[in-house]
C-alpha cells in the first residue's frame, strides 16, 4: 500500500475510477486523496487545472459535470457543483478568474458565475478538446471530430477569434478528414499545437494563415496526448493509442527521443517546466517519468486507469533536503577516524536516481576540470574528498 | 550431438579424479574417442544404464537417510525454475483492495457477473476459412455452450458488431488462420469490449487426440488457472464470461485455461472417479495454446481503439523471469 501521509505531493493525477492520486516523485510514493471506497466509474475524473497561480488547490472535473475542489492545506474536498443539466460528458473545466468554464462533450462552452450561465458559446458537435490559453487567461480553443480548431474569447462571444481551416486535398484530391484530439497554446505568442485523431500534429499561427503553418504525421495510430518543450518551442511531446511517446521536432518534420516502457495508450502527457523530465499516464495504469537527457525512467503503479496528470511547477521540495543529507553525512565520516564499521553501516543508502547521477555528472565534470586547469570549484572538492575518504577507509578495512 | 559429447567427456573428467586417487585401476577409454560407431553407441549405452544406477542409489540412499533422521531431516529441495523464481509483479492483485476490487466490480464484464446477462456467443472467422479452421470451429462451438457459428460472407467486423449487439450477442470470436492453418484468435465482448487478441498455436483437434472422448451437452465447469496481475484478471474475466452460469455437475465437464509463463492453455476434459479414491481424466478435445498480442478497450477496432495493453517484444521480453499474466 501507499503510505499514508505524504507531505509534499509533486503530481496529481485523475483516474478513470474517480480518484485522485497524489504522488511523491523523489519518493517514488503516492496516496489515494479520496476515499477508495468511492469508486465509481462515472465519475471518472477528466480535467485537472490549478485554482489560482499559487499551485496550492485542485480543481477537479469528472466526466458526469461535477467539479470540486481540492485544498492542499486541509487536504479536504469542497462540495460538488454539478454545471449543467442536460444529458453530456464533460471535455473541460477552467478557472477565470475564479469562474468556471465549462466544455461538454455536445459543444456547449459555458462561462459560470454563481452556479449561474453568464455567457454560452456553442462549439459544435463532438468536442474532444478545450484548452486554455496559459498567458491570456480569457482565451480557449476547442476542436473536436470533424470540429475544425477554434479559438474563443469567452467575453466575446457571437463569433470565434480564429477558425482553423481543413489542410488541402490529399494527392487523390479526397478531403482530409479532421479529428483534433489536442490542443495546446504557445505562450506568449499566437501559434497553437494541435495533435489528430488521424496521427497528425500541426503548428497553426494565428498572425499567419487559417491552415496550418507546420504539419507532420507520427506514426499510424491516433495521438492523444500533447505536450509542450519548454525549452524548444519546435519541440511537442506526443503520446498515441498504443503507447508510442517521443518528442518531435515540427520543423524537421520527425521524432528527435522516442521513450519506451509504455504498455497501453496514453491519456496525458506534461514535460515539466524546468527540469528535463516528461512525466505520462494512461490505460496501463502507470506514471511513467522518464528522463530526456539520459535513458533513465521511473514508473509508478497507481491500480486504476489514468486519464489526467497535473504537475507542479517545482518540485525541489524534498530534493534539497536529501542533499543537505548526503553532505552532511560525508562530513561526519571525514572528520572521525575510529570506528568506521559503525559507520558504514548507519549510513542511509540515497536512493534518488537524479542524485546519484548529478554526482556522477558532477565527478565527471571535475575529472575534466582537472585535467584542463588543476582546479576544482568548492562542490566538487567536498565531495571528492570525502569520497577519497571512504576509498581510503575501505582500504585500511581490507588490510586489518 | 554436441551435447552428448560434453557429457561423456564430464564423465571422463571425473574417472580421471579416481584415477588420481587411487593409482591401481585403469582409466576408462574415452567414449567419444572411440571411432567405431556401433562400438561407440553401446559403449554409450552401457554408460548410460550406469549412470541412471547411480542416480537411482543416490536417491534412495537420501531417502533412507531422511526416514532415519525422521523429522530433522534436511527439506526437500525445491527446483528452480523460471516460475518459481518469477521477478516480482506490483501489479498482482489482492483480494482485500478496494480500490481494484470495486473498479473489477465495475468493468465492461460486470453485467455478466451480476447475473444480468447470460453469454450468448457467436463464432466466425476471417474469409474464406479452409478446412481446418472450419473444423476448428465446429469444436469451438461444441465446446463453448450457447455459441453459434455464422459464415464470414466477406462482411466487415465493424459492421458485424452493431448487428450482433441488436441480435443479443454478448461476445464474438474470430478465428483467423494463415496458410490453412488457424493461427490468431480475436474475442470481442459486446456491447462495450474489451477486446482481445491472442496468437493461436499447437491446434489439436479431437481427430488428432489419441483415445479421446465424447463431448457431452452439459454445461462445463471452467478453471482459469494463474491469472495473478491485473492484466491477468481482466483476460480472466473475459475468459469466464464465454460460458455459462451454473456448471451442470452431472456432466463432469471441465474446460481449464491454464496460464504458463504468459501461454495460455486451453483443455477439455471430463473428469471420471475410478473407485473411492481415485480420479482420472479424459481428454475431449480440442487442445490450443494462446498467446495474448493486446488487449484493446472498447469493441474491435484496431485503427482508433485505444489499447490497454500491447505486446512489445522488444521492450517487454527483458527477462526469461517476467511475465504480464
Amino acid at each position: 500500500m501507499a503510505a499514508p501521509m505524504l507531505k509534499v505531493l509533486d503530481v496529481f493525477v485523475g483516474s478513470e475510477t474517480g480518484l485522485l492520486k497524489g504522488i511523491n516523485v523523489s519518493k517514488a510514493e503516492w496516496l489515494n486523496l479520496h476515499d477508495t471506497e468511492s469508486v465509481d466509474k462515472s465519475k471518472e475524473i477528466v480535467s485537472l487545472c490549478w485554482k489560482d497561480e499559487t499551485e496550492t488547490d485542485v480543481c477537479i472535473g469528472s466526466k458526469n459535470r461535477t467539479v470540486t475542489i481540492w485544498h492542499s492545506a486541509t487536504r479536504t474536498f469542497s462540495d460538488s457543483l454539478i454545471l449543467g443539466t442536460e444529458e453530456s460528458k464533460l471535455r473541460g473545466v477552467r478557472l477565470l478568474n475564479g469562474d468556471y468554464v465549462s466544455c461538454v462533450d455536445t459543444g456547449l462552452v459555458r462561462l459560470w458565475k454563481d452556479g449561474e450561465v453568464e455567457s454560452e458559446i456553442n462549439a459544435g458537435k463532438d468536442v474532444f478538446t478545450f484548452e486554455q490559453n496559459p498567458t491570456e487567461r480569457n482565451i480557449f480553443a476547442t476542436g473536436g471530430k470533424e470540429n475544425e480548431l477554434k479559438i474563443w474569447d469567452i467575453e466575446l462571444t457571437e463569433n470565434p477569434k480564429f477558425t482553423a481551416k481543413n489542410v488541402r486535398n490529399d494527392w487523390l484530391n479526397l478531403r482530409v478528414p479532421v479529428w483534433v484530439t489536442c490542443a495546446r497554446f504557445l505562450p506568449k505568442s499566437e501559434k497553437i499545437f494541435t495533435a489528430t485523431g488521424h496521427h497528425q500534429v500541426r503548428m497553426y499561427d494565428l498572425k499567419a494563415q487559417r491552415r496550418p503553418v507546420l504539419d507532420m504525421s507520427f506514426d499510424e495510430y491516433p495521438i492523444t496526448a500533447l505536450s509542450l518543450c519548454p525549452k524548444n518551442e519546435n519541440e511537442v511531446v506526443v503520446g498515441n493509442t498504443v503507447g508510442k511517446l517521443a518528442v518531435l521536432d515540427i520543423r524537421k518534420g520527425r521524432p528527435v527521443q522516442v521513450f519506451r516502457g509504455l504498455a497501453g495508450a496514453i491519456r496525458a502527457v506534461q514535460h515539466h517546466p524546468t527540469l528535463p523530465v516528461i512525466v505520462s499516464c494512461g490505460l496501463d495504469r502507470y506514471l511513467h517519468i522518464h528522463s530526456t537527457d539520459d535513458k533513465s525512467q521511473q514508473k509508478i503503479y497507481l491500480k486504476s486507469q489514468l486519464s489526467v496528470l497535473l504537475l507542479k511547477s517545482s518540485w525541489d521540495g524534498n530534493d534539497v533536503d536529501n542533499e543537505e543529507e548526503v553532505v552532511v553525512k560525508t562530513e561526519v565520516v571525514s572528520d572521525e577516524d575510529g570506528n568506521d564499521d559503525e559507520i558504514w553501516g548507519n549510513m542511509e543508502v540515497v536512493q534518488t536516481k537524479t542524485k546519484r547521477e548529478d554526482v556522477k555528472n558532477s565527478n565527471n565534470k571535475k575529472k575534466i576540470k582537472r585535467k584542463q586547469t588543476g582546479e576544482e570549484s568548492g562542490e566538487f572538492d567536498k565531495q571528492s574528498k570525502s569520497k577519497n575518504v571512504k576509498n581510503k577507509k575501505r582500504k585500511t578495512g581490507i588490510k586489518a | 550431438m554436441a551435447p552428448k559429447k560434453m557429457k561423456v567427456e564430464n564423465v571422463e573428467e571425473e574417472n580421471q579424479k579416481d584415477v588420481t586417487e587411487d593409482v591401481q585401476t585403469i582409466p576408462k577409454p574415452n567414449i567419444s574417442r572411440i571411432k567405431n560407431k556401433i562400438l561407440r553407441n553401446e559403449m554409450y549405452k552401457k554408460l548410460r544404464v550406469e549412470k541412471r544406477k547411480a542416480k537411482l542409489k543416490e536417491k534412495q540412499r537420501k531417502k533412507k537417510e531422511a526416514e532415519s533422521m525422521g523429522e530433522e531431516a534436511p527439506p526437500k529441495q525445491v527446483p528452480k525454475t523460471i516460475e518459481s523464481m518469477r521477478v516480482k509483479d506490483e501489479t498482482m492483485v489482492n483480494k482485500e483492495d478496494t480500490e481494484v476490487m470495486l473498479d473489477e466490480a465495475q468493468d465492461e464484464l460486470a453485467t455478466y457477473f451480476n447475473r444480468e446477462t447470460s453469454p450468448q456467443i457467436l463464432i466466425t472467422t476471417c474469409d474464406r476459412p479452409c478446412l481446418r479452421t472450419n473444423k476448428f470451429c465446429k469444436e469451438l462451438k461444441l465446446t463453448i455452450p450457447n455459441s453459434e457459428i455464422k459464415y464470414r460472407r466477406g462482411l466487415d467486423l465493424k459492421k458485424i458488431i452493431p448487428q450482433a449487439k441488436e441480435r443479443g450477442y454478448t461476445d464474438i470470436i474470430i478465428v483467423n488462420e494463415d496458410r490453412k492453418e488457424p493461427n490468431g484468435l480475436v474475442i470481442t465482448h459486446l456491447p462495450e469490449g474489451p477486446t482481445l487478441h491472442f496468437k493461436l498455436s499447437s491446434v489439436r483437434l479431437t481427430t488428432e487426440i489419441k483415445r479421446v472422448g465424447e463431448m457431452s451437452k452439459h454445461k462445463p465447469e471452467l478453471i482459469l488457472n494463474n491469472f495473478g496481475t491485473r492484466l491477468g484478471h481482466s483476460v480472466g474475466r473475459v475468459f469466464a464470461s464465454l460460458f455459462p452460469h451454473d456448471p451442470q455437475f452431472q456432466g463432469r465437464r471441465v474446460v481449464t485455461f491454464h496460464n504458463q509463463r504468459d501461454f495460455i492453455f486451453f483443455r477439455h476434459h471430463r473428469y471420471v472417479f475410478r473407485n473411492n479414491k481415485r480420479v482420472g481424466l479424459k481428454d475431449l478435445g480440442p487442445r490450443f495454446t494462446l498467446k495474448l498480442r493486446s488487449l484493446q478497450k472498447g469493441t474491435f477496432d484496431s485503427k482508433y481503439g485505444e489499447y490497454e495493453w500491447v505486446h512489445k517484444r522488444k521492450e517487454m521480453e527483458t527477462s526469461r523471469r517476467k511475465f504480464s499474466l
